[in-house]
């Protein structure tokens, strides 16, 4: 089931629910760290923008190759200090040098300080899932879960929400915003909008045509078809009209 | 001459000189309360500024269309019921405007740009009113222009009405520019009424849903400006059809012939006038940069064929034609000076680097300005005073001649220019009043209410004239 | 020299030379005479012209405030949220009434010579972004509701910059402003 709704989300490659979420705060989560002491999530973000994503230690479908993609997708970028990756775990089982397997980190090669591993406490837990759009189903003593990467700004909103896999266009977007890469504009319109003519597509921060640009072409497609409509309807007055014209021209 | 025509067309053009002075009127008051002169109050100076727009486009979309119909009917049997309904259309969707902005406090500005509507809207019948106005207004308008693109086509096929002919050089009837600029305008009107009727749609549909429907602000945005930049746009070429066909006889010249660059420039025309408006929305960076690129792109091709051709073709008309000068060539010539003027002022806001400190100062009022009131407005006139001399009971006097196109002349200059030093001085329009940050705007104000009182003065002089010697034709 | 300036100087300069065309063929009407190679000297001002335009817009195109500082790197980020009639102005995004009560009225101070990024967004209707230096218009962009506009600026002279809102907003809309500091 994972696989299906991951792969199901690489295949549609954008997040039409991402609207849903930018710009909203996430609350200030609690939550257990190797060492373990309790620490906010907005101790990292209020330094530095925080790559959020949530998973649980004793998966066996998604998790570990999401996070071993996020984790070669991150190597790629280079510029590691400048955000904090914070891995969360929603079972309250789990410990957090558990998760760290999943992202194929170990005791001998422990993740670097820009990774940070945690167990979400009891009492935030569900409004931090909730504010993500994560949901959870057990199935079996398993959690049936979809996977979520945001991008968590300085006071601790939602800049960007990817769910599934990113694709090539996505990963690019969040590094361009990660490195404060110029993206010249995104949409926060809300769902009661029934169409517009550009559709901000958030994978690649740019705008694709939509059909609501028919709306703007209407007009003077509408006005070519009467015009030709127009024309046939005149073809008898025309023919009748033909033999008078160059004289009333002269007039 | 058929006499149905020449006193509709007497009577629409009473009423436009009436209707004109009114709108000249509130925006007197307007840059009144801006000049610290009067104090209406800034819900009143926005009720004055959407009736000011709206009226103003109004009035002189249906003067070139009425010019049009006329020299349409010296041509052709031109059916009656389109102007006449289009007529009772203006009458009752001005009445209706009028209560909608002075009874419901309806102030969103004449081009109502979503969703201000919904918040700038006084009483809540306001909004409704005011589209119902525009729904009034843009049937009778479309019906009318369909009245007389069907006129022409009677006579001619599509590719004949747009001169195609002229430029592959294959035979077919000769087709004067009066009949292809007519055309091409008829066309774009159509395609802007459309437009409207579209975005007028959208808002009844939202507000009889309201609060589960809403619309894309950048997608009305799109719509309002097809509609209100190629409207605008637009009328200024149906007076330029009607000075194709009168001009030249006025300079004592034959008649102009659609040359093949004529026919070209028409036909680009009617293209880049549909692209042109995205120079409205430079400022919103949502907007892909493409249709941002097309817009300048556009607006600078825009004035090579029509202006270029018109200005070449009007001044080696005048030039060592040993004319006599009547107001209305004097008012044809100047028109096409000012219209150059206005254009080169636009063209330069059309620039999107430099829109980025143009946009929504008074650079924006002062180009259009230009070209409607000294431009536009012009040409009108000029058909209007070609009209009164032809059927009128007398010539107008030479003095008179002289006193009302320096009024004019005098007037309408000094008011733009102290729109243009406003838009170098960075001076915002359509407030009510400038904040320390641009009090320049309020001396600026001052010197526009006396050069416009003096327009003012002369178009009330026109209009006396023109009256008196038209009148008795109206009830012959 | 700042780019009005400039727009009205080519703009005086155009007005004077229509002006005088004009007024020359005006007043050569009294004459009685033909014009002479109509067809050559129509196809030079064609020309000129169709070059005019071509120039103008290969050298104004990439001006274009959409790439403006595009590839540099922002110092800070500067989120701006319009509504009926006062700017919100703040470190942090703003994207409900609340966010921007909370940030309603308090004025921020931006680093001089170093590229702010103005996230620009309206909670209502349609407003104007404006930033004036000393009376004189320095950039602007639009406040729509449902987008974010970006604008990148480096502010050069430090002091007291006068937002305004630059779009018909409704009654008060002359009286919105704001301040912003640059040090």
């Amino acid at each position: 089931m994972c696989w299906a709704a991951v792969l199901l989300s690489f295949l549609l490659g954008q997040n039409p629910n991402e609207m849903d979420y930018l710009l909203r705060k996430i609350p200030d989560a609690t939550f257990k760290t190797s060492d373990s002491s309790a620490m906010h999530i907005s101790s990292w973000y209020s330094k530095k923008p925080v790559l959020l994503t949530l998973a649980y230690g004793r998966c066996p479908g998604v998790c570990n190759p999401y996070l071993l993609q996020i984790r070669d997708q991150i190597s790629l970028l280079g510029s590691e200090k400048q955000f904090q990756v914070v891995v969360l775990s929603f079972d309250a089982e789990d410990q957090p040098k558990q998760l760290w397997r999943l992202a194929g980190f170990n005791e001998n090669s422990p993740p670097p300080a820009n990774w940070t591993f945690g167990v979400l406490e009891e009492d935030t837990r569900a409004s931090l899932l909730t504010s993500l759009g994560l949901k959870t189903q057990m199935v079996g003593g398993l959690y049936e879960h979809n996977t979520v990467l945001a991008l968590i700004g300085e006071d601790g909103s939602i800049l960007q929400w990817i769910e599934g896999l990113p694709g090539t266009a996505q990963w690019d977007r969040l590094f361009k915003e990660l490195t404060s890469e110029f993206v010249p504009v995104y949409s926060t319109l809300n769902n009661t909008v029934w169409t517009s003519c550009f559709q901000y597509d958030p994978a690649s921060g740019t705008w694709r045509m939509s059909w609501g640009l028919l709306m703007i072409l209407g007009p003077a497609l509408i006005t070519f078809f009467i015009i030709i409509i127009l024309q046939s309807i005149t073809r008898n007055d025309r023919t009748k009209n033909n033999s008078s014209i160059l004289i009333q021209n002269q007039l | 001459m058929k006499t149905f025509d020449k006193k509709f067309t007497l009577l629409w053009l009473i009423t436009i000189l009436i209707v004109f002075l009114v709108a000249i009127a509130f925006g007197i008051t307007m840059r009144m309360e801006q000049a610290e002169m009067v104090d209406v109050g800034p819900l009143n100076f926005y009720i004055l500024m959407t009736s000011h727009g709206l009226l103003m486009a109004g009035v002189w979309f249906v003067a070139g269309m009425a010019g049009i119909q006329y020299i349409l009917s010296r041509y052709f049997e031109v059916p009656r019921w389109g102007s006449v309904v289009a007529y009772a259309c203006t009458l009752a969707g001005v009445v209706v405007l009028l209560i909608s902005t002075f009874l419901t406090k309806f102030h969103a500005g004449w081009y109502f740009l979503y969703p201000l509507p919904f918040y700038a809207k006084g009483a809540d019948s306001g909004p409704v009113l005011f589209l119902i106005a525009i729904a009034i207004l843009g049937a009778g308008w479309l019906l009318w222009s369909l009245v007389l693109l069907v006129t022409i086509l009677r006579k001619y096929t599509v590719t004949q009405a747009l001169a195609w002919h002229h430029i592959t050089g294959r035979p077919g009837p000769a087709v004067s520019p009066f009949i292809l600029i007519s055309f091409v305008s008829l066309i774009g009107v159509t395609a802007c009424l459309l437009a409207a009727v579209v975005l007028v749609i959208l808002y009844f549909i939202e507000l009889a849903r309201s609060g589960t429907m809403s619309n894309d602000p950048l997608l009305m945005k799109n719509l309002t400006f097809f509609f209100g930049h190629t409207l605008v746009n637009e009328m200024l070429y149906l007076g330029l059809a009607v000075l194709y066909e009168l001009f030249p006889k006025m300079a004592g010249k034959p008649a102009y012939k659609t040359s093949w660059y004529v026919a070209i420039s028409w036909n680009a025309t009617l293209l880049i006038v549909l692209f042109a408006y995205f120079h409205h929305l430079y400022m919103d960076f949502a907007q892909p940069v493409a249709f941002q690129f097309i817009g300048q792109v556009m607006s600078w091709f825009a004035p090579l064929p029509a202006a270029c051709v018109t200005i070449f073709s009007v001044l080696t008309t005048v030039y060592r034609s040993n004319m006599k000068w009547s107001l209305a060539s004097l008012l044809y010539f100047f028109g096409v000076m000012f219209w150059a003027v206005g254009g080169v002022g636009a063209i330069l806001d059309a620039v999107i680097a430099n829109n980025l400190v143009l946009h929504n100062t008074q650079w924006v009022p002062a180009h259009f300005h230009t070209y409607n009131l000294l431009g536009n407005v012009f040409f009108s006139l000029a058909f209007a005073s070609w009209f009164a001399d032809e059927y009128g009971s007398e010539k107008m006097a030479p003095s008179m001649v002289k006193v009302i196109f320096s009024l004019l002349v005098i007037g309408g200059t000094g008011f733009v220019i102290a729109f243009y030093l406003g838009g170098a001085l960075s001076v915002p329009r359509r407030v009510d009043m400038y904040s320390e940050t641009v009090d320049e705007g309020i001396s600026l104000a001052k010197m526009a209410v006396v050069f416009a009182s003096l327009y003012l003065v002369g178009m009330i002089m026109y209009t006396v004239d023109f009256t008196k010697r038209c009148a008795g034709q109206l009830f012959s | 020299m700042i780019i009005q300036k400039e727009v009205f100087l080519v703009f005086s300069m155009m007005f004077i030379i229509i002006v005088t065309v004009f007024f020359l063929v005006f007043i050569s009407s009294k004459k009685i005479g033909e014009f002479q190679n109509l067809n050559r000297k129509r196809a030079i001002f064609f020309f000129i012209a169709f070059g005019t335009v071509l120039l103008v817009l290969g050298v104004s195109l990439p001006k274009s405030p959409y790439f403006l500082y595009a590839n540099d790197q922002p110092a800070q980020k500067v989120f701006v949220a319009a509504k009926q009639f006062s700017f919100s102005i703040s470190k942090y995004p703003i994207a409900t009434d609340d966010d921007f009560n909370m940030s309603a009225g308090a004025e921020i101070t931006v680093p001089i010579d170093e590229i702010i990024e103005f996230n620009v967004s309206s909670l209502d209707v349609n407003h104007g972004f404006s930033l004036y230096k000393d009376g004189v218009l320095q950039a602007q962009v639009q406040a729509m509701p449902g987008y974010v506009n970006r604008l990148r600026w480096r502010f050069s002279e430090s002091g007291t910059y006068d937002i305004l809102c630059l779009e018909y907003c409704g009654v008060a809309h002359a009286a919105m402003a704001a301040k912003l500091k640059v040090e």
